[in-house]
């Protein structure tokens, strides 16, 4: 498998068996030499006793005979000793020092040389000297030299003894080993196998893959080649394991992973490195072209459906490449960059491939600075929610408002929502960001109610992230309970986009929503999908024009913005035109019969006292006519 | 020197009479060192030996005057002239000497040089065979004066009776 060619680790039970091995055997050696030693001591210690006590026999028994100078007598005294098989010879020296007499054995060799007491262990003879005496008087000395043949016999005897004891206890400690080890080996693969593979696409895990991606940077390093990472995720894997269930997702991502290894080259090493995020190791490349490539294949061979569970599912990735050593010469960077560049083919649009360059680092930077101020910028309450009213198109009366969130920065000034609102989509604050949005909208409409008397619709925008999180609608719930906002003054937008998305997810959440009391609003109509079918089976109230086609009016568009004002009448569904900037634009709405119109020609988006100062001078304006 | 035993200063190779005599009583100075006394008899201040002053053993047997055993003094003894036997612990009888009638009260050893007359033998009779000293020990006669010989004494006998 191409995601396996990382080199067999050194494993513990290897070193395990020979380490124990050696142990064993040190261990019998040790015992072995010791028990040679202590055999050899005590068979020769044995042997000395012995020749001592024929040692003093003799001398005992020799006494009269040396006294009365009987030879015959000592001779038969000495060749008493003859059935000891060590013996070697037996001397009698008088007291002068003359040899009196003597017994040799067949065995005996010419006497020993002196040598030195250290040596005297290791030679092949033992002399022992016993005093004659008889009632105090020295006689002389009688002289036993025995052969250590028998010492040296028994210690052979022994050793080979020991050798057989040690090699049966070697061959059975082998088995015992080779059993543990085999027990070893197996966890340790197991191991191996768990912290190095992907359980769901037998791919080589995050670690593994950065572990190769360092082995393969030190080896392109030095033979001078180039090698590419590229970085690809899966644009809307989330959704298949929302609908579909995790078991449905694992699944897809083994297809996902098996066409991946199909599509790249057979030395290239694909790993998955998280949920829906896999690795391409594509080493050695000649140039980006053939990194370009490479991407290519992917995104193509990943823009086919994938039969799961009996559906097709579409799982189109988008890849971001960095090069070793043109963009990075380090892993963390190389990796940095990749992802960078992977970021940066999300943004320009799914499905799609991006060349790290170095300009999008600080596109990253920005962003990631973005994102800590939004951060800051909520926590210090800095931003702010403003209304764009919503006028009748026939009396041009203010009826409603649409909630747009406003971030004036300290330094940079105001922020576009289009520039932060994916920001805060990525990084998660979109969820709390939609919910004080939500809740600010409320508390405002209501307060308006309170000191104007003026019941306004108000419109807050949904994004899809809000849409996936199943507490939004408790949120939707606490804000009017909280407020006290009435459910039909309230209106939520949502893009077709956002609704093709996950129609099932949607469906729920609009029926839901509709349910409280709420109004919805289809944002943007016109230029996604513009489905007549789901005109018809969503629980929508209303359609907002989107103002690219406002902005043609009125001496062109005029037929999509009239279809779509007749389309929604056909359904019973109101119609806002945004973005009406001049007069022409307004007339021509009001012929078409459109219901409700926005833009800068009445009134441009203004903060929530602006709104109620406004609703207060209409009041009082039309309090001064009625009177 | 004088502590040491006198049969290692002799020549032992040189065969002649002086020779002879001088082993015989070195070979009567060693049965005294393997004989041993009943105890029951009062010891005198010195070890008798009692021998036949101007028979060939005398000479021998007075150089060893002096050396001790059992603690006491070795003292030659003239035999004739003060026959005691009742005092001597070892009497030394020349070859073709009568018998005593008995051990006496020192239980004496009775070393015979040579063959007795009337009496079987000696306990201890020493002979000269292939120019070579041997002696007969008779355990009767040794046990009927209280004596006791050393086994090893008796292996190295040529007769023990």
């Amino acid at each position: 498998m191409k995601s396996q060619i990382r080199p067999e680790p050194s494993r513990l039970s290897k070193t395990f068996e020979t380490g124990q091995l050696i142990a064993a055997i040190a261990a019998f050696v040790i015992v072995g030499c010791v028990m040679l030693a202590y055999e050899f001591v005590s068979l020769r210690q044995a042997l000395v006793k012995d020749v001592e006590i024929e040692a003093a026999i003799v001398a005992d028994n020799i006494s009269a005979s040396v006294m009365f100078e009987d030879h015959d007598a000592s001779m038969e005294t000495l060749r008493a000793f003859r059935p000891d098989p060590s013996l070697l010879s037996v001397t009698v020296y008088d007291r002068a020092g003359f040899l009196y007499a003597q017994y040799l054995t067949r065995n005996a060799a010419p006497p020993p040389e002196p040598s030195a007491a250290a040596f005297q262990w290791l030679s092949s003879t033992i002399t022992v000297h016993q005093e004659i005496r008889y009632r105090g008087h020295q006689l002389g000395v009688v002289e036993f030299v025995a052969s250590t043949a028998d010492v040296r016999t028994g210690i052979l005897r022994f050793a080979g003894l020991l050798g057989i004891a040690s090699l049966g206890a070697m061959l059975v400690a082998a088995l015992v080993m080779r059993r543990a080890r085999a027990r070893m080996d197996k966890a340790e693969r197991e191991l191996d196998y768990l912290a190095h593979t992907d359980p769901v696409t037998d791919l080589a895990n995050r670690r593994a893959t950065y572990e190769t991606l360092e082995r393969a940077m030190e080896v392109h390093a030095r033979a001078d080649r180039r090698l590419a990472l590229l970085l690809i995720d899966l644009d809307n894997f989330k959704g298949v394991n929302d609908t579909a269930g995790h078991g449905a997702g694992d699944r897809l991502l083994r297809q996902v992973g098996a066409t991946l290894v199909s599509v790249v080259r057979k030395h290239d090493v694909v790993g998955r490195i998280g949920g829906d995020e896999f690795a391409v190791i594509a080493a050695p490349v000649r140039d980006n072209a053939e990194a370009l490539a490479i991407a290519g294949r992917i995104t193509e061979a990943l823009r086919r459906p994938f039969h799961v569970d009996g559906i097709d599912m579409l799982a189109t990735a988008s890849v971001g490449i960095s090069m070793f050593p043109d963009d990075a010469t380090a892993l963390t960077e190389l990796v940095s960059n990749a992802d960078i560049a992977l970021y940066q083919a999300k943004v320009s649009g799914k499905n799609r491939l991006a060349e790290f360059r170095p300009e999008m680092t600080l596109r990253t930077q920005r962003r990631v600075r973005l994102e800590r101020d939004l951060r800051k910028a909520m926590e210090r309450g800095e931003l702010d929610v403003y209304y764009q009213p919503q006028f009748r198109c026939d009396s041009e009366r203010m009826v409603g408002v649409e909630a747009l969130l406003r971030w004036p920065h300290p330094e940079n000034g105001f922020i576009a929502p289009s520039e932060f609102i994916p920001v805060a989509e990525e990084c998660g604050l979109i969820g709390e960001l939609g919910r004080w949005v939500l809740l600010r909208a409320c508390s405002d409409a209501a307060s308006w109610l309170r000191t104007t008397g003026v019941a306004l619709n108000v419109a807050v925008n949904v994004s899809a992230r809000q849409l996936r999180d199943g507490d939004f609608i408790d949120a939707v719930r606490h804000a009017l309970h909280d407020t006290g906002l009435a459910a039909t003054q309230l209106e939520l937008e949502l893009t077709e986009s956002l609704l093709m998305e996950d129609m099932d997810s949607a469906m729920e959440f609009m029926h839901a929503v509709r349910h409280l009391g709420v109004r919805l609003a289809i944002d943007d109509f016109g230029t996604g999908y513009s489905s007549l079918s789901y005109l018809q089976s969503f629980p929508i109230n209303q359609l907002k024009i989107d103002r690219s086609f406002i902005q043609l009016l009125p001496d062109a568009g005029t037929t999509i913005a009239g279809a779509i004002i007749s389309l929604a009448h056909g359904f019973n569904l109101c119609v806002v035109a945004e973005g009406v900037e001049n007069r022409a634009q307004l007339d021509w709405l009001q012929r078409a019969g459109c219901d409700l119109v926005q833009g800068y020609l009445l009134a441009r988006p203004i903060r929530a006292q602006d709104i109620s100062a406004m609703l207060t001078r209409k009041r009082a304006q039309e309090d001064a006519v009625t009177s | 020197m004088a502590v040491l035993p006198w049969w290692l200063l002799m020549p032992l190779w040189c065969v002649g009479q002086v020779q002879d005599v001088a082993l015989k009583a070195a070979y009567i100075y060693n049965f005294a060192l393997f004989t041993t006394w009943p105890a029951s008899a009062a010891p005198a201040a010195s070890f008798n030996v009692c021998a036949t002053r101007g028979k060939p053993l005398w000479n021998s047997l007075q150089k060893l005057d002096g050396k001790i055993i059992d603690g006491r003094p070795w003292t030659t003894v003239d035999s004739a002239a003060s026959p005691r036997p009742g005092k001597c612990d070892i009497t030394v009888l020349p070859e073709g000497a009568p018998a005593p009638p008995s051990c006496g009260q020192a239980s004496a050893l009775l070393v015979s040089d040579g063959g007795l007359s009337g009496r079987s033998s000696a306990a201890i009779t020493l002979v000269t065979e292939d120019e070579h000293v041997r002696f007969d020990i008779d355990t009767q006669e040794a046990a009927h004066c209280g004596l006791k010989f050393s086994s090893k004494l008796l292996r190295l006998a040529r007769n023990v009776q």
